[in-house]
């Protein structure tokens, strides 16, 4: 066997988690859905990274009732051999989305914000190798990598937060709950594909974080971090631009400092800010890369993790190249499609792997 | 051959062999818990105090060690031809000649065999003392002391002995502090540490040099032990000469850049490494100690930060691993600004930079490297030639090399003062070793800046750090104790209280009876 989990502690566990969850919160937001209607991402997101996590306290239990080993092994026994992977195939399609999300994003950024003009097949062959690297060596050098970049993240966001301070303006927060609470819970449920599937990888891989007990402790505390980070992020953000500005703006967390500090020396940070946070999301990529390959190999009993982590980095490949060199107006229709309702396809499993009871040989278990 | 690396690569079926230490606990302490429970390792009860000579020879026996422990003598005689009795002394520590004209000569001829008479009469010792606490007892043959045991007597003797040859020794020369201890290796290693089992054996291979294995019993980890002693029995080349190749036959990894063994010519260092339950092995012939398992975070920390107050300890670590971090990343830095992203310099300084290198025909990146090269082999040179000569090598490399490099417009002289700034910041990083390897990585994150400014060096540097992350010294994680996290803070950056130490060192398993404070 060679699954590459090692073991890994709750700091480590929890770090990665609230990385991915981060990541994905507040770089894979689609601003022309998010502000839409209103100001109402400082609310809505951290909601959903809660609302996330009682939908993930709820598959912990009942993984805990099932006394499975992993996610993989709950759901065999909760839904039946063929039930078990149509949901794995939902949930190994959802964390290739929070994988690719946050790098479409971050590439669109290099290409045209840092290296003006570069070509992304340029820039995916400095930055992808690692992600592969990454998800190759497993989830010990995941979390520790995690641990330690975590920090450098925090610091740079409460920089970021701090030097914006002085242009925040509570007037620009209206319409506090966007123009109707419709959207407002829509965005809640739609940003669950993005909090949902780092706390979903923490059951795929509860054997290298020591148990369904650890894992509930290392989704907690991520589940608060994060949506204390994200809430705070948007929060900021909104007190800084109107509404109207931030939904044409790509990755509006990037020009937290434009306004403020157009004449200071501090704006020249945000290259900085921005490597730290890509290799931020290098690793939430690897993660969720990572998380799919195990569970896939879990579906089919490999033995071994590294192919399938292989074949996944190709996937994710493929999608990168396809979604930033595309230009179809299919591809950009999926996207809208995907950020709206991929949740659904997300909520759907996990829902159904808490709450319908295990077979017979779960309760033989 | 390909077939050998698609095996490695992808290999079915085979597990990591690799030996782990810290998996065998469980897990790690969560994010807000920050001290392990009272008592979670049990203590080890005291034996009774032995009532005759054999009994107490029995017991010793089995406490010291002596099948591995040679050092320990354990005399049987009687006294007076009548009574049984047991000298114990440690070999090197005692004084032969004290004990053999003063203790076991007159007592072998005593006519009387009375405990107090034998005090009074026969003994000619200046200090005596009774004592019933083996721990005490221990301690006491440890510290040269002979402790004397007598069929039917209610406790040992404790006569004064002391004396072990005391050389002449020298100051260390790579690990120099301002306070604190002076002296390196020179001597074998005695010290009056309680449990200290030094086990000695010659080194696998034809050459018969002796190891000696030190460490401290019930504290280190017997697992961690059996390793190190098993990667020793491993390395049969035949060419164990220094404790440089020693290190190289028992490490990890040997292409991993950063050293996995710390190898110290500071007896302080070794020792405070000991008490915390970790592995040294000494090599004869060699003047420096290996010790294992080691994180970053040890290499990083000098012996002085614990002599310093704390405050002061705290304020020396923080610019050290300040001037680490610029030695590593600020070519790197300044490159891919000065190439890549330019709005990130302000006028001034963009300027500035394009004043300097008006004249310099080469690309800044080639000129970065070349006077990177430049510094290690002015380093290197100084270090190689004798005495004196080699510190007008480094004033005549660095002052008259550099100014005559950028008058003849070789070299600009911003890249000449990052590279400094650079050359100095390695020099704070006090292990050669991984001054060596901080090159190698800034090297690195030079060329990634090069070809494509921060985002080569963030793949760069997150590639050093999934390098670290998953590196292993002796099972033991090497960015332990941060990441993964350990109850035991230390060591750490900011350095802790001195009775903040009273833990074991947990990121090597060690037993939590380990309550001296360790020096680091």
């Amino acid at each position: 066997m060679r699954m590459n989990e090692g073991r890994i502690g709750v700091t480590g566990a929890a770090a990665l988690t609230s990385a991915a969850m981060i990541t994905n919160g507040l770089f894979a937001l689609d601003p022309e859905f998010a502000y839409a209607e209103g100001n109402s991402a400082y609310i809505a997101l951290p909601l959903s990274a809660i609302v996330s996590l009682f939908a993930a306290l709820a598959l912990f239990a009942s993984m805990k009732r099932s006394n499975s080993a992993d996610l993989y092994g709950h759901l065999e026994t909760s839904l039946g051999r063929y039930g078990a992977l149509a949901a794995s195939i939902c949930i190994m399609a959802a964390f290739m989305y929070c994988a690719a999300e946050p790098m479409i994003a971050f590439l669109r950024v290099l290409h045209r914000l840092v290296y003006d003009g570069v070509s992304y097949a340029s820039i995916l062959f400095f930055v992808f190798p690692m992600v592969v690297y990454a998800a190759w060596k497993g989830l010990e050098t995941l979390s520790r990598s995690a641990i330690v970049l975590f920090a450098v993240m925090l610091a740079s966001f409460a920089a970021a937060i701090l030097a914006a301070a002085p242009d925040l303006e509570a007037y620009r927060l209206y319409p506090i709950m966007g123009d109707g609470s419709g959207h407002f819970a829509f965005l809640t449920a739609a940003q669950t594909l993005a909090f949902l599937p780092p706390l979903a990888a923490a059951a795929v891989n509860m054997k290298g974080m020591n148990g369904v007990r650890s894992a509930q402790k290392a989704a907690l505390y991520a589940s608060v971090v994060s949506a204390a980070v994200v809430g705070a992020a948007e929060l900021a953000l909104s007190a800084i631009y109107p509404y109207k500005v931030l939904s044409g703006l790509l990755m509006p967390l990037y020009r937290i400092n434009f306004l403020s500090l157009s004449q200071s020396y501090l704006i020249r940070l945000d290259k900085l800010y921005i490597t730290v946070w890509l290799g931020v999301c290098m690793l939430s990529s690897a993660y969720m890369v990572f998380s799919a390959s195990h569970l896939f190999a879990r579906c089919f009993g490999q033995k071994d993790v590294t192919p399938a982590a292989a074949s996944f980095s190709l996937i994710l490949l493929g999608i990168l190249l396809i979604s930033v060199k595309g230009g179809r107006a299919f591809l950009s229709e999926t996207h809208r499609a995907l950020v709206r309702f991929g949740w659904i396809g997300m909520i759907v499993p996990v829902a159904a792997a808490s709450l319908l009871r295990p077979g017979k040989a779960g309760r033989k278990a | 051959m390909l077939n050998g690396v698609l095996n490695k690569v992808f290999r079915f079926d085979r597990g990591d062999e690799r030996y782990e230490l810290l998996e065998t606990e469980p897990g790690e302490p969560d994010p807000l818990r920050t001290r392990a429970k009272e008592g979670e390792a049990p203590l080890r009860k005291e034996a009774p105090f032995p009532k005759s000579a054999d009994e107490a020879y029995e017991l010793l026996k089995t406490a010291f060690r002596t099948d591995i422990n040679r050092d320990l003598v354990l005399r049987r005689f009687t006294v007076g031809g009548r009574r049984k009795a047991l000298a114990v002394y440690m070999n090197g520590m005692a004084s032969d000649e004290k004990i053999n004209e003063f203790i076991l000569k007159p007592l072998m001829t005593s006519e009387t065999t009375e405990t107090e008479r034998l005090v009074l009469e026969v003994i000619r010792i200046g200090e005596i003392s009774p004592s019933r606490d083996l721990k005490e007892i221990k301690d006491g043959v440890m510290d040269g002391l002979t402790a004397l045991f007598l069929d039917g007597g209610e406790s040992c003797l404790m006569l004064e002995t002391h004396g072990y040859e005391k050389r002449s020794i020298g100051p260390a020369q790579n690990e120099q502090v301002v306070r604190g201890p002076k002296e390196s290796f020179t001597e074998s290693f005695k010290t009056n540490v309680e449990d200290l089992v030094v086990e000695t054996r010659a080194a696998c291979g034809g050459n018969n040099v002796k190891l000696a294995i030190v460490y401290r019993e019930g504290v280190a980890d017997p697992s961690l032990v059996n390793e190190v002693k098993r990667r020793l029995a491993r390395a049969d080349i035949g060419a164990v000469a220094s404790s440089g190749v020693t290190e190289q036959l028992i490490e990890d990894s040997g292409l991993f850049p950063l050293p996995q063994i710390l190898s110290t010519e500071r007896p302080d260092r070794a020792a405070s490494h000991v008490l915390g339950g970790r592995v040294c092995v000494m090599v004869d012939g060699s003047p420096s100690a290996l010790v294992m398992p080691i994180t970053l975070f040890s290499l990083m920390n000098s012996p002085e930060d614990v002599y310093m107050r704390r405050p002061l300890g705290t304020v020396l670590r923080t610019v050290r691993y300040t001037g680490a971090l610029i030695s590593v990343f600020l070519p790197g830095y300044f490159l891919a600004l000065a190439l890549y992203h330019q709005g990130m310099l302000t006028t001034e300084v963009l300027s500035t930079v394009m004043a300097s290198r008006r004249m310099v025909f080469e690309p800044i990146g080639a000129e970065m490297l070349l006077l990177l090269l430049i510094f290690q082999m002015i380093r290197e040179a100084g270090l190689r030639v004798p005495g004196g000569i080699g510190q007008a090598i480094g004033i005549i490399g660095g002052l008259i090399m550099g100014q005559a490099a950028v008058a003849a417009h070789l070299a600009s002289s911003v890249v000449l003062i990052i590279v400094a700034a650079s050359g100095l910041g390695n020099f704070c990083i006090p292990d050669y070793s991984t001054q060596i390897a901080a090159a190698y990585f800034r090297i690195a994150m030079v060329v990634a800046a090069w070809l494509a400014g921060l985002a080569g060096m963030l793949s760069a540097s997150l590639f050093a750090l999934m390098l670290l992350a998953g590196m292993k010294s002796f099972g033991v994680p090497y960015l332990s104790p941060f990441a993964p996290r350990t109850y035991s803070r230390s060591p750490l950056i900011l350095r802790g209280g001195i009775n903040c130490k009273n833990t074991a060192d947990d990121a090597v398993n060690a037993r939590r009876e380990a309550k001296e404070t360790s020096a680091e």
